[in-house]
């Protein structure tokens, strides 16, 4: 981070000032008086040069202005309507204005010297001047010189100083801090807007001694992440903006998309699904034996008890993905799918019923039935992420790039999906971290509505425990959350309390008044209530109090204009459908080869089921071949289960049957 | 504005109560007032003049009440006020030390905002003669003090008096000093409020730029038949001009009543003032004259000085001279 030359010219005092018995001075609070016309404001930094050398130093103090007061000598409105004769107008016309004050309270950001920490002295008060934000919010310390760790989150602009504000990588990342919680009423760019510009800002500065970094972003609502790489229109404000604070206005260069496919379709369930925009989105499909490593996400723990567990257990681990043979059943198992397990829990209950037998391997014919019923049950709700075939197509665990985002778009996903997606990213993402073989140092998780995952009451699910850990212990593994909610008071605790840093937009009166926010006095509450777009109140382990600041537009498309010049294509039929996922592999490939591969007659394939066609089309796109065409013709033929018509043979149209005398609707 | 000659603005010798104490008791050996010592108020055995009848004298034909019209706005630019602080400090062998500040302020209005226009403030330490040691006197004097003899009495109660007369003395000079730097200085559209009497000096007291308002009633132009006037007096009515002499030092003035607020209470002295303004050419010339500072005065109600107990008679102006001396002077 930069900081501008100061101006030359020295800066008078704005201020003095003042400590009375009832108003004392103290080395967390001062107050001071300025003129009417003084440039300082809630959240105006201010200098204080004191008069008296302490240990030889002269003191030098940094606070930030939390209240402000203003009044007459007058001493009670009566008085007023007094003089005035109870007409306004007259008061106006008064010949002299009543003398008025201006006394503000500021909260001490710095003392310098550190020690001996005394009350504010007497002094006078000037305005910050770029040098002095640097030092009243430590920044001096890691945010210059070749080693700096700083990384931009925003321009204090106050008072006629404009001043780039860092936070501290190593506790925005770790290790000494880490996460980022924002909060903000929706609609007001303060969310999702702060989280693309600070992470467009970390990429930009987080310093390559610290190793490398990327971003899964959880995309839970509309098309609110789906254009990260695409350019927005910046007027000349944002690109100073961004010019002061050093970061490029540019939208992210390496991002990728996942999203499940719709339920039993062929297209993705995303937004994004403009055909120019599909050479970076892929399908995000998993198997049974993926899903079952976090069955205990999507089953209730009212509904599953301590027997259900345990047989959920010994099919993970005694029948996923192995022979299986038991002499109750009617022929060896192989189960990799939803369908292959399913019809296991046939052959064992069936095996059962023929020895009348009541348990199998101690379990209980009612469990048996219970857990096939709920495990069965996911492939349905989970439709479009779920395959039948046990094939996988995931986020690249193992090769993450550096400086790159991952996009998981669950946002037409129903909430059950969310939950094992989030969950078995993070998993994954975490034991990735452990082995340190995920590709990148640092992985920065930004879930929205996290009110939602991590609610503070309600029941303690799989999410919101493995939230908790990541907020507890993830920065020693180099996760970090970026979580951003509504209501930072309807999030867990342990979640927010660990978010080293704290950003805070324009916020819902109802949610000020919460006892969260009772450490922030009047003033304060009523500019967070009032935050123009752009402009956000943040807390930063090196800021003793907490600071406003202004942050550009994103330099990538918003969801609502990406919308608006990427419509998301209409649903297209299966040949369509089909041409344009295999054209991201093969821009060659056209709906008309599609056509004659699947023997398409207008309406539906003639030589395939769809189903066959579907996994042909999937299984092509996991393997992203060099030939397409013949790796989806292969897997055509061999998903193939029978021709559904000998092509050769003609269907001739069967008469209707003669209608029946006096039947009135016979001719 | 012009610059402030020597002598007058924002003076050295403003000294607190205790540090003169210090003095008192490291240098002089006194005995010392606790916490500085005790305010005084005026001392009832002070000299006071006895409150006097009058019978007006009007410069014009006739003795009469004469409303006023309203105006939109005030000429004045400037206020002038003074205040004293007075308070035993110590005994020296059985007799007072009294320590007092003296101060008087122009408020000179810019706009609609009144700033300091010149400032004098003055620290007096004031014994019997021969009651302070060289030693204490010379270190008084270095802390800027001013020394004030108030001669030779042994009476410890008359001392105090004639300590008080003497200080309402030095404060009345500090005033006439500002009003006088005034006259000398300011340009010929500005135009001076003055607390009290004109009286102060000829220069002030024939100057047709300066006004005092006189709140007190001492002299009460209501003998014979003329009180009726005075009681009746509406408000935004004023008297006719009559010719007030103070003293043979200084000129004589012409003067006239004006009724601020309703005396609705049955007090006739209630939101009534007597406003003293230089001779004028004639007659005509003096009543509208009179017509147009009283309209001024009129406008100048608003704001009004709540919550001083004077509200009714004491305009915003002058009581921000107050205000502002005594957040100086403490």
């Amino acid at each position: 981070v930069t900081v501008p030359p100061s101006s030359p010219a020295p800066r008078e005092a704005i201020g003095r000032i003042v400590a009375t018995e009832r108003r004392p001075n103290t080395p967390h609070e001062f107050h001071f008086w300025t003129a009417l016309d003084a440039a300082v404001g809630i959240g105006t930094i201010v200098r204080v040069d004191g008069a008296t050398p302490v240990d030889g130093r002269m003191p030098t103090i940094y606070g930030v202005v939390v209240e402000g007061l203003g009044y007459t000598d007058v001493q009670s409105p009566l008085h007023d309507v007094l003089g005035a004769d109870g007409i306004p107008a007259n008061a106006s016309r008064a010949p002299t204005a009543r003398t008025e004050v201006r006394l503000y309270t500021a909260n001490v950001l710095r003392q310098l010297p550190d020690e001996p920490m005394q009350p504010v002295p007497m002094g006078e008060v000037f305005l910050a001047e770029a040098e002095d934000v640097a030092v009243a919010l430590r920044m001096d310390g890691f945010a210059h010189g070749d080693r700096g760790t700083g990384i931009p989150i925003g321009l204090y602009a106050s008072g006629g100083t404009r001043a780039p504000v860092a936070l501290d990588a190593d506790f925005l990342v770790g290790p000494e801090a880490a996460h980022l919680s924002i909060s903000g009423v929706s609609g007001l760019a303060t969310k999702t807007s702060a989280v693309e510009w600070l992470l467009a800002s970390l990429f930009a500065h987080f310093p390559v001694d610290r190793g490398s970094i990327a971003a899964v972003c959880f995309n839970v609502k509309g098309p609110d992440l789906c254009f990260l790489d695409q350019p927005a229109p910046l007027d000349e404000a944002d690109r100073a903006l961004y010019e002061a604070l050093s970061v490029p206005a540019q939208p992210f260069a390496n991002v990728r998309y996942f999203a499940p496919y719709v339920a039993g379709g062929v297209t993705l369930d995303t937004l994004r699904s403009h055909e120019a925009l599909q050479h970076n989105v892929a399908p995000l499909t998993w198997g049974l034996a993926e899903v079952l490593q976090f069955a205990e996400v999507l089953l209730s723990r009212d509904d599953v008890d301590a027997k259900a567990d345990a047989l959920i257990d010994f099919i993970r681990e005694r029948v996923l993905n192995r022979d299986f043979t038991d002499g109750a059943l009617s022929q060896p198992h192989r189960v990799q799918s939803f369908a292959d397990l399913e019809a296991w829990f046939l052959d064992v209950l069936r095996g059962m019923e023929a020895r009348n037998q009541e348990n199998w391997r101690t379990h209980h014919v009612a469990t048996i039935r219970k857990v096939r019923n709920r495990l069965t049950n996911l492939a349905t709700r989970c439709a479009g992420l779920v395959t039948e075939d046990g094939a996988t197509s995931d986020l690249p665990f193992g090769a993450f790039e550096d400086r790159a985002v991952y996009v998981v778009d669950v946002a037409s996903s129903d909430d059950d999906a969310q939950d094992l997606v989030f969950a078995r990213v993070v998993s994954k993402l975490r034991e990735h971290l452990e082995r340190r073989d995920l590709g990148v140092q640092h992985v920065v998780v930004f879930v929205d509505e996290l009110n939602k995952y991590a609610p503070a009451d309600g029941p303690d699910t799989y999410v919101r425990k493995m939230l908790l850990d990541i907020a507890e212990r993830g920065r020693y593994l180099g996760l970090v959350l970026f979580a951003a909610q509504q209501f930072r008071s309807q999030v867990h605790r342990r979640i927010v309390g660990n978010a080293g840093t704290t950003v805070y937009g324009r916020m819902d009166g109802d949610e000020l008044a919460t006892p969260g926010y009772a450490t922030l006095g009047p003033a304060l509450r009523t500019r967070l209530a009032t935050l123009e777009k752009g402009q956000l109140m943040v807390r930063h382990p090196h800021f003793t109090q907490p600071v406003f600041l202004r942050f550009p537009r994103p330099a990538v498309l918003s969801g609502r204009a990406g919308i608006e010049r990427f419509p998301p294509a209409v649903v297209p039929s299966l040949d369509v459908a089909i041409a344009r996922q295999l054209r991201a592999l093969d821009p060659a490939i056209t709906a008309g080869w599609v056509q004659r591969v699947v023997g398409w007659d207008g309406e539906s394939a003639a030589l395939y089921e769809e189903a066959a066609i579907v996994r042909a089309l999937r299984a092509t796109l996991r393997a992203r071949p060099e030939d397409v065409r013949a790796t989806f013709e292969r897997e055509l033929r061999r998903g193939a289960r029978a021709p559904v018509r000998d092509p050769g043979t003609v269907v001739r149209p069967v008469p209707l049957a003669p209608a029946r005398r006096g039947d009135p609707f016979g001719d | 504005m012009d610059a402030l000659p020597g002598g007058i603005g924002h003076q050295r010798g403003q000294i607190a109560g205790r540090r003169v104490a210090r003095l008192l008791a490291t240098v002089g050996g006194a005995v010392v007032a606790p916490a500085g010592g005790q305010w005084l108020d005026e001392d009832p055995i002070a000299d006071r003049s006895p409150p006097t009848l009058l019978t007006p004298e009007p410069v014009s034909a006739g003795w009469g009440r004469h409303p006023i019209p309203p105006a939109v706005t005030s000429d004045l630019t400037d206020f002038l006020d003074g205040i004293q602080r007075v308070r035993i400090v110590g005994w020296i062998a059985g007799l007072p030390v009294v320590g007092a500040t003296v101060a008087a302020t122009i408020r000179h209005r810019v706009g609609r905002q009144l700033v300091d226009g010149g400032t004098v403030i003055r620290s007096l330490v004031l014994a019997p003669d021969g009651l302070l040691s060289a030693d204490l006197a010379e270190a008084l004097l270095a802390e800027g003090c001013q020394l004030v003899s108030t001669g030779d009495s042994s009476h410890p109660v008359l001392a105090r008096a004639q300590a008080i007369n003497l200080v309402s003395t030095l404060r009345a000079a500090c005033e006439r000093e500002l009003a006088e730097w005034w006259v000398t200085h300011r340009p010929p559209e500005a135009r001076l409020l003055l607390d009290g009497g004109l009286a102060v000096s000829e220069s002030v007291a024939s100057d047709r730029r300066v006004v005092g308002v006189v709140k007190s009633h001492g002299s009460w132009y209501g003998a014979d038949d003329n009180g009726a006037t005075l009681r009746q007096l509406q408000v935004g009515e004023r008297t006719s001009v009559l010719l007030h002499r103070r003293s043979e030092r200084v000129p004589a003035v012409w003067s006239w009543y004006l009724r601020l607020h309703a005396a609705t209470s049955g007090d006739p002295a209630f939101g009534l003032v007597r406003v003293e303004h230089a001779a004028q050419s004639s007659p005509d010339a003096a009543e509208a004259a009179a017509d147009r500072w009283a309209g001024w005065l009129l406008a100048e109600r608003i704001p009004v000085a709540l919550p001083d107990a004077r509200w009714d008679r004491l305009l915003y102006g002058v009581a921000a001279c107050e205000r502002y001396l005594s957040a100086r002077v403490g």
